[in-house]
């Protein structure tokens, strides 16, 4: 099943337009990566599929909800991860899953699963009753990633998902997306690291100021490319000479 | 309403953070402190003003106006010097006095038909507000003299007449008229209590409404920041049922410190009028006051606070608008500014405008100014005037849900997101 369909998407903010008329889709249980440098338009554009930002033209929709005329069933479909986000410095670990769980749910024993999922797969144990404010930048990017899962969406939207994190919490936030995947969670990630795109997507789209420059799989890119790695890909796309 | 709740428990416990409630405990302790120790001090103090005096002439007519000034019903505490008046003057061990000289020639002058002269020196030590008060107490000093030296003149000329009548032929009797009551009260009594209620209101409602504006916008804006605005948007809530949590978390918490505001102010005026801003100091008084519609009824009080209540969620929903400008924490101060200025201005022009006989267009800017009145509320209660404090209450309710609805609107489009971005941007067209 079609997960997300994005049709000629495009925003501006005055005369500045940041995302020029782009289109790809992503099918249900794929991890699908939009990779670009910064100021590429990832971020706007994943704003807009969070229902954040409103597109200007264009047409998206979330497991066949309109983003246009059905925003408010979609926020309960999708899941958003900001680039650098931070959490309620004065809450607990716990009392944040709990608070964020029960936006999305009613049920209590619905609710308390959620946040013991989301507590386990962040990893903090007992640092979990401790103040946010205690916590380390990578503990805090796990808390939210935990946060961003737990509920169980039908799409992830993950902004930058390791952006910031020293190596050892990279690998393991990459770890756990895999793993999420492969129990058919449907992700949406941006990066602007090409190895990190070619570990984590099953699919990607080179996106370059405002438009999908090429979409496909990592290897199937580097093949028509002749390239070793997405980095070259990359380069050759916006050199081409 | 489940969601509303759960979002308005999270805002407070964000706000009542130990950088916010120690501060503000201190602060209203401290209030608390000073008040029971100007009042402790006053309590110690010698009864009556320090005068003392330097009697240069040395006669029996100076002798009897000190005498008579030491009367107890004068309330001068003197205190004889034999120095010559410059080394009275020099001494620093002492705090502000008053210092009466009555030179030579003093008895002679009197005795001639002519005018005596007395001067009177006001030294100052300190500059402090009951320094300064108490050294106004010089100018009662000159008018006891001469008082006391009229009615030995009186006496010695017309020795069949009653000094005290030829002096005071008049038995005047004060009476007070407030709107419609009128009692037989002294008038200074009357102001005394007035003053400390106008001053104890207005700063209480002030420090009220400010600090509720900054609650609101620094919580807007630290959301902003943290990005975790950005999350509770793409989640499943109303985004008006975001903004009115965020009044209603902030209003809470903000009420919660008027009112120990209040206790602590209210202890420090209790100190700093000696129990009049409390309550009225005897009986007869109290009666007095409440015949003339002074001692405000429970019904008065709800209607006083509606006002503020109205003025302090205007204030939230102008913040919250304030705080959706604002780039950052740091900026969230001086984006609240304009907020701050107008809300000074609703303050400070009532406490000394007479908004009877002030101009049609101070009256007008006054009016559309929704804090003024919960400023003037008090006062319009204790005159009768309710339906100005209804009309007041109307008006404010009505600017409220006009920002609210402009906020919430906000909240519902990008434009939260994106209006700064917008400003810029704009701005950059006009001056590329």
């Amino acid at each position: 099943m079609q997960a997300l369909s994005v049709e000629r998407l495009t925003k501006r903010f005055g005369e500045l337009e940041a995302v020029r008329g782009i289109s790809f889709e992503v099918q249900e249980g794929e991890v699908f990566a939009l990779v670009g440098p910064n100021g590429a338009g990832k971020s706007t554009t994943l704003k807009t599929i969070a229902t954040i930002l409103e597109p200007t033209d264009g047409r998206v929709t979330v497991f066949g909800l309109d983003l246009g005329t059905q925003a408010e069933q979609v926020r309960s479909v999708i899941s958003y991860l900001p680039e650098e986000a931070g959490a309620y410095r004065n809450l607990t670990g716990r009392d944040y899953l709990r608070f964020m769980a029960s936006l999305f749910m009613d049920r209590e024993e619905q609710l308390s699963a959620s946040v013991e999922y989301g507590a386990r797969l962040s990893g903090l144990g007992g640092r979990l009753e401790e103040k946010i404010r205690t916590y380390s930048k990578g503990m805090t990017r796990k808390l939210l990633l935990s946060r961003t899962v737990m509920t169980r969406p039908r799409l992830a939207i993950l902004d930058e998902p390791t952006s910031g994190l020293d190596v050892l919490n990279a690998f393991e936030v990459r770890r756990t997306i895999r793993s999420l995947a492969k129990e058919g969670m449907t992700f949406l990630i941006s990066s602007h690291n090409m190895l990190e795109v070619e570990f984590l997507s099953d699919r990607l789209a080179i996106i370059a100021d405002g438009r999908i420059l090429a979409c496909d799989t990592a290897s199937a890119l580097k093949e028509r490319f002749k390239a070793g790695n997405l980095e070259e890909v990359f380069v050759r796309l916006v050199e081409p000479s | 309403m489940r969601k509303f709740l759960i979002l308005v428990g999270k805002e407070i416990r964000e706000l009542m953070t130990p950088q916010l409630i120690l501060p503000m405990l201190a602060v209203i302790a401290l209030f608390g402190l000073i008040g029971k120790i100007i009042w402790k001090q006053a309590q110690n103090a010698p009864s009556g003003d320090y005068l003392a005096v330097v009697d240069q002439d040395r006669s029996e007519l100076s002798k009897r106006v000190l005498a008579d000034l030491q009367d107890k019903k004068r309330g001068f505490r003197v205190s004889m010097m034999s120095a010559p008046p410059e080394e009275v003057l020099g001494r620093k061990e002492w705090g502000n006095f008053v210092l009466l000289v009555i030179p030579r020639g003093f008895e002679a002058a009197v005795e001639s038909g002519q005018k005596a002269r007395i001067q009177v020196y006001s030294v100052f030590r300190s500059l402090g507000a009951r320094s300064m008060l108490s050294a106004a107490h010089a100018e009662r000093a000159e008018r006891s003299v001469d008082e006391s030296l009229a009615r030995l003149v009186v006496e010695s000329a017309l020795p069949d007449l009653d000094a005290d009548f030829v002096m005071h032929p008049a038995d005047p009797e004060e009476y007070v008229a407030v709107g419609d009551a009128v009692q037989r009260v002294p008038i200074a009594q009357v102001l005394g209590f007035l003053q400390s209620q106008t001053f104890l209101f207005p700063v209480v409602i002030f420090l009220a409404i400010m600090f509720s504006a900054q609650l609101v916008s620094m919580s807007v804006v630290s959301e902003k920041e943290n990005k975790t605005l950005e999350i509770l948007l793409s989640s499943p809530i109303g985004r008006k049922t975001l903004v009115f949590a965020k009044l209603a978390a902030s209003a809470a918490v903000a009420f919660g410190f008027t009112a120990a505001y209040m206790a602590g102010m209210r202890s420090f005026m209790t100190g700093v009028t000696g129990g009049m801003a409390s309550s009225p100091q005897s009986e007869s008084l109290r009666a007095a006051f409440e015949g003339l519609g002074l001692v405000i009824s429970p019904w008065g009080y709800a209607m006083i606070g509606l006002s503020v209540l109205f003025a302090i969620l205007c204030a939230l929903s102008i913040a919250i608008l304030l705080g959706i400008l604002a780039e950052d924490v740091k900026t969230a101060h001086m984006a609240a500014t304009p907020l701050l200025l107008v809300l000074m201005l609703s303050y400070m022009l009532p406490l000394f405008v007479d908004l009877h006989s002030a101009s049609r267009g101070l009256k007008v800017l006054l009016a559309v100014i929704p804090f003024t009145h919960a400023f003037l509320a008090p006062q319009n209660v204790v005159l009768g005037r309710t339906a100005w404090v209804w009309g007041g209450i109307v008006y404010q309710a009505a600017v409220f849900f006009a920002f609210v609805a402009l906020a919430s609107r906000i909240f519902s489009k990008e434009l939260v997101m994106t209006i700064r971005l917008r400003l810029i941007l704009k701005r950059r067209d006009r001056n590329p």
